[in-house]
């Protein structure tokens, strides 16, 4: 066993733990957004972030373990225990950093009951950017859970920086999804569907469309394949059809 | 079963189920159940501390069934079946059963309503979990070895693919040599950069036949495909008749064999010499004779997305810009013009280079509509310009018709050789289960190339490249297993009347001699997905999914309407895993409202319910039945939402006959991301059955 200090509390507990475990194991809230029990810790939403203190000079002899410690700012999720690790998950600069976080997610996503939720319990206002409305936050639990739980991994995250997306391959229907939910269930804004994976739904014996078409924009009826009136009409038109364009 | 010790987990999730649920009351509750032998609370039964606790009860108390109650077990059930498993359990023997979205967050306003549906819940998976069984997984050693049947582009394609991989390939061609077909064989030069075709094939086939791992076998077929999933055993004859067949074993089947070019006699005038196909015009461009021609009329779609042929065989649009270029650069002066509905250019930029080109060339374009096909004399062709409006009559001295592609005529022999479907047009489908990977054993049966539909040669080769890769993976592998709750025969029950081969949707049931007197239905371990429609389907009850058997269902049922009425009706819902179970479920962690009588039973397909299940729920006084299943086209096994359908309309007949109201019975598709328009549904058939009121059983 080991002694870590949360907030005050010395706590004892097994090796291998992290923070976000033990604190939860005692009832300490930690707020989380990416973080789920059946996944692996991926410490993307930065909610969970605690201030650690740890030895400036590990194991130098002449401080021991009374020596100067340093503070950093760590993802709880992610960080495991170490015996004699002092963390405090209500400080100052703790809170300064999930309210920024959460002050950026109010920024697309104010809309979201639990974005909203969690800036009220952190006391986030309006916030001072605005862009464009988004239910995703990119949190990744849908990717992980098909890839981990189901075993699929019909949907991946694609582009990095603010393109960002979560997006079957290619941003085509996935032929991989099984239709089972997994990605619905877990997402924690309602963003995703399962329309957005795979369109249409398949069935077992489901052939792929053998062409795209458009409706004709001249006779409004017909299939046609797209851009082949601006290929061949328009470069040469056919009397009489002027009109009709 | 007297050797059940059956622990059950209660957790608090933190608070998030502990401060809704009477959980003092739930505990003292549920230790007075049978079989119950050991109740523990646990703060956060998902933790690594929750599971360590989960563990050590295990080995203290000797427990060899788990129940936790707690969330879904969509994510979180296999962390819990993993620790059983750790402790020399059977994963089957560890179950989740979902208090906290089902009961407390959407009974939140109720609490004790709450309570006792939790109290339910985890009764009917106590009474549930103490009879199953733990069967094996069905599992299968695979032979490395392939076989690809076709020597065509895609077949030779992919038995280098397979070759180059080290592993030993059979290529069976039933023509005497490698090589696409005769029509295919006209073929000159190959897209848009023409490449010479008959060098590029012939590469092809010398790579092959020189491979040291493939063993090419021209002018034979297979005749005959015994075994199963892992060891095909594969005989091959020069003719079906012939008795001296060579047979060996496979792991792995690629089926290339392409598809058929015809004469297309009667059809606008086709006589093969002024009125040809395609393929012979590329032979008459090919000899050098297209010089000649000053006035070519093509006619794309001819004979084909009409009635009888409703695809578009897809190669015959580049193919007819290829031969219009090829024309006008023969003869400057020809008349080409090209007669289409719609032109297939299969999204790629330099086709539409193609049409432009043609288009600067002077090759003419005149759309038709489907309604007024060109029609075809001695001298002319008679078109309806459908841009213009006017009646064109071009005369001509060759006109060339794009017919279509058609499937194999010993298509449907292999498909009932290999235990694969055809689509309507008769060709092989890509068929892709929405099952999870570990429920669906892979077959090692592939197809690629126009095989499965007309593809142009890239395709064909992308195709080829694409299933020898699949076929590599499944030989590499070398085992399959299947984990799906398997059927199973009891053969001193079955009368033989082979009612459940045609109720398999995936052809794992066939029928087997036994003393010469009875067929005996016998099911595939490594083909069965566990949907369980051949054991509704069995007249006298001789298949059982051991898994998901029926006296786990009616012990469920029992469990579920065994608690007071207090003067509430009560009603039961059955829900298909992959729609209704899976909106329950989202609907509960939406917090969406559903009426607290319900209590949800899953099932794996819609299929899966039994009318004896229904009757057993009315007898123990149920007031309400509702099915909530795929909606039609979606059922991920093939149609059991169709079978599901027919017996409940079969039922509520029955019923309506002896004085019973059909209402109290109900089956709703619900899409599983929906848990809106299922909480809706669930909502508007308990305000019905609490307006119709308690009901008394149906009378014999």
């Amino acid at each position: 066993m080991i002694a870590v200090t949360i907030d005050g509390r010395r706590i004892e507990t097994a090796p291998g733990r992290t923070i976000l475990h033990v604190a939860r194991e005692h009832g300490i809230p930690i707020p989380t957004l990416c973080y789920h029990e059946a996944l692996g810790p991926f410490g993307a939403c930065r909610l969970c972030v605690v201030e650690v203190e740890t030895p400036v000079r590990a194991g130098d002899p002449a401080h021991g373990a009374n020596g100067p410690r340093g503070r950093q700012i760590v993802a709880s999720c992610a960080y495991p225990c170490a015996d004699g690790l002092v963390v405090h998950t209500q400080s100052k600069e703790v809170l300064r950093s999930r309210r920024i976080t959460l002050e950026l997610l109010m920024a697309t996503s104010a809309h979201v009951p639990v974005i909203r939720q969690l800036a009220d319990e952190l006391q986030v206002g309006q916030p001072r950017f605005t862009l464009e409305p988004d239910d995703c936050i990119l949190c990744g639990l849908c990717v992980r859970a098909c890839r981990e739980i189901v075993g699929v991994a019909a949907i991946s995250v694609i582009n990095r920086g603010i393109e960002k997306r979560v997006s079957p391959p290619f941003r085509v229907a996935s032929d991989a999804c099984i239709g089972c939910g997994t990605c619905v269930l877990i997402c924690p804004t309602g963003a995703i569907t399962l329309a957005d994976v795979n369109p249409g739904l398949p069935s077992v014996h489901a052939q792929p469309s053998p062409f795209e078409v458009v409706d004709c924009r001249i006779c409004g009826h017909h299939d046609l394949e797209p851009h082949f009136v601006d290929l061949t009409l328009l470069t040469e038109p056919v009397v009489g059809t002027e009109a009709a364009i | 079963m007297s050797d059940v010790t059956l622990g059950v987990f209660l957790c608090d999730c933190q608070d998030r189920i502990s401060s809704i649920l009477e959980m003092e009351v739930l505990q003292t509750q549920v230790r007075a159940l049978p079989d119950v032998a050991w109740v523990q609370r646990q703060r956060c039964a998902c933790s690594p501390d929750g599971l360590e606790a989960l563990r050590a009860a295990i080995a203290a108390q000797g427990l060899n069934r788990v129940l936790v109650a707690g969330c879904t077990p969509r994510t979180l059930e296999s962390c819990f079946r993993n620790a059983c498993v750790q402790m020399g359990l059977n994963e089957n023997w560890c179950e989740l059963v979902d208090v906290r979205e089902a009961c407390a967050w959407v009974h939140r306003d109720r609490p004790q309503q709450a309570t006792q549906k939790a109290r339910d819940l985890i009764r009917m998976h106590v009474a549930c979990l103490s009879l199953r069984p733990a069967p094996e997984s069905a599992t299968a050693s695979v032979v490395p070895a392939a076989l690809v049947i076709g020597g065509g582009l895609a077949g030779m394609t992919a038995a280098l693919t397979l070759a180059r991989a080290g592993l030993p390939v059979k290529l069976v061609e039933k023509e005497a040599s490698l090589g696409p077909c005769a029509a295919l064989r006209q073929v000159r030069t190959l897209g848009p950069d023409r490449r010479d075709a008959a060098a590029f094939l012939a590469e092809r086939a010398e790579a092959v036949s020189r491979h040291p791992s493939i063993e090419v076998l021209l002018g034979m077929q297979v005749t005959a495909i015994a075994g199963t999933v892992g060891r095909y055993s594969v005989t091959v004859n020069h003719s079906p008749d012939d008795g001296r067949g060579l047979t060996f074993d496979v792991g792995a089947v690629v089926v290339a064999t392409g598809a058929r070019a015809v004469r297309p006699r009667g059809l606008l005038g086709y006589d093969g010499e002024r009125v040809v196909t395609q393929w012979e015009f590329e032979r008459e461009l090919g000899a050098a004779q297209g010089g000649a021609l000053r006035d070519v009329v093509m006619i794309l779609c001819a004979g084909q997305r009409n009635a009888e042929i409703p695809y578009c065989s897809r190669i015959c649009c580049l193919g007819a810009l290829k031969q219009a270029l090829e024309a006008k650069t023969a003869n400057l002066q020809a008349n080409v013009t090209l007669l289409f509905r719609d032109l297939n250019l299969q999204g790629e930029e330099r086709n539409k280079a193609q049409v432009l080109a043609a288009r600067q060339a002077g090759v003419r374009f005149i759309r038709y509509a489907p309604g007024s096909p060109p029609s075809v004399t001695r001298q002319e062709v008679q078109v309806h310009d459908e841009l213009s409006g006017a009646d064109l009559r071009l005369p001509y001295d060759r006109v060339v018709l794009a017919t279509p592609l058609l499937p194999q005529h010993d298509a449907p022999v292999l498909a009932h050789l290999l235990n694969i479907a055809q689509d309507a047009n008769g060709f092989f489908p890509a068929v892709r289960y929405r099952l999870r990977p570990q429920n669906c054993a892979e077959r090692g049966i592939y197809v690629c190339g126009s095989a499965h539909f007309p593809a142009t040669w890239r395709e064909a080769e992308f195709e080829a490249i694409d299933a020898a890769f699949l076929a590599i993976r499944h030989l590499q592998t070398g085992t399959v297993i299947n984990h799906a709750p398997t059927a199973k025969v009891d053969e001193t029950l079955c009368t033989g009347c082979a009612q459940c081969v045609s109720a398999c949707p995936f052809g794992a049931i066939s029928m087997r001699k036994r003393d010469c007197v009875l067929d005996l239905s016998q099911i595939d371990p490594l083909l069965c997905k566990g949907c369980g429609n051949c054991v509704v389907t069995c007249p006298v009850k001789a298949i059982e999914l051991p898994l998901d058997s029926d006296a786990q269902l009616l012990a469920q049922i029992g469990a579920a309407l065994l608690g007071p009425r207090d003067g509430e009706v009560r009603i039961l819902a059955f829900g298909c895993e992959w729609s209704a179970n899976a909106a329950a479920e989202l609907a509960g962690a939406k917090r969406l409202r559903c009426p607290p009588e319900v209590r949800l039973i899953r099932v794996g397909c819609s299929a899966r319910l039994d009318p004896t299940h229904v009757l057993w729920a009315l007898l123990n006084g149920a007031d309400g039945v509702f099915l909530g299943a795929c909606p039609p086209g979606d059922c991920h096994y093939v149609d059991g939402n169709r079978y599901a359908e027919q017996r409940l309309n079969t039922l509520q007949g029955l019923l309506a006959a002896r004085g019973f109201d059909p209402r109290r019975l109900r089956l709703e598709w619900v899409a599983p991301d929906d848990a809106g328009a299922f909480a809706c549904k669930i909502t508007g058939f308990a305000e019905l059955i609490r307006a119709l009121g308690p009901c008394s059983a149906p009378g014999e």
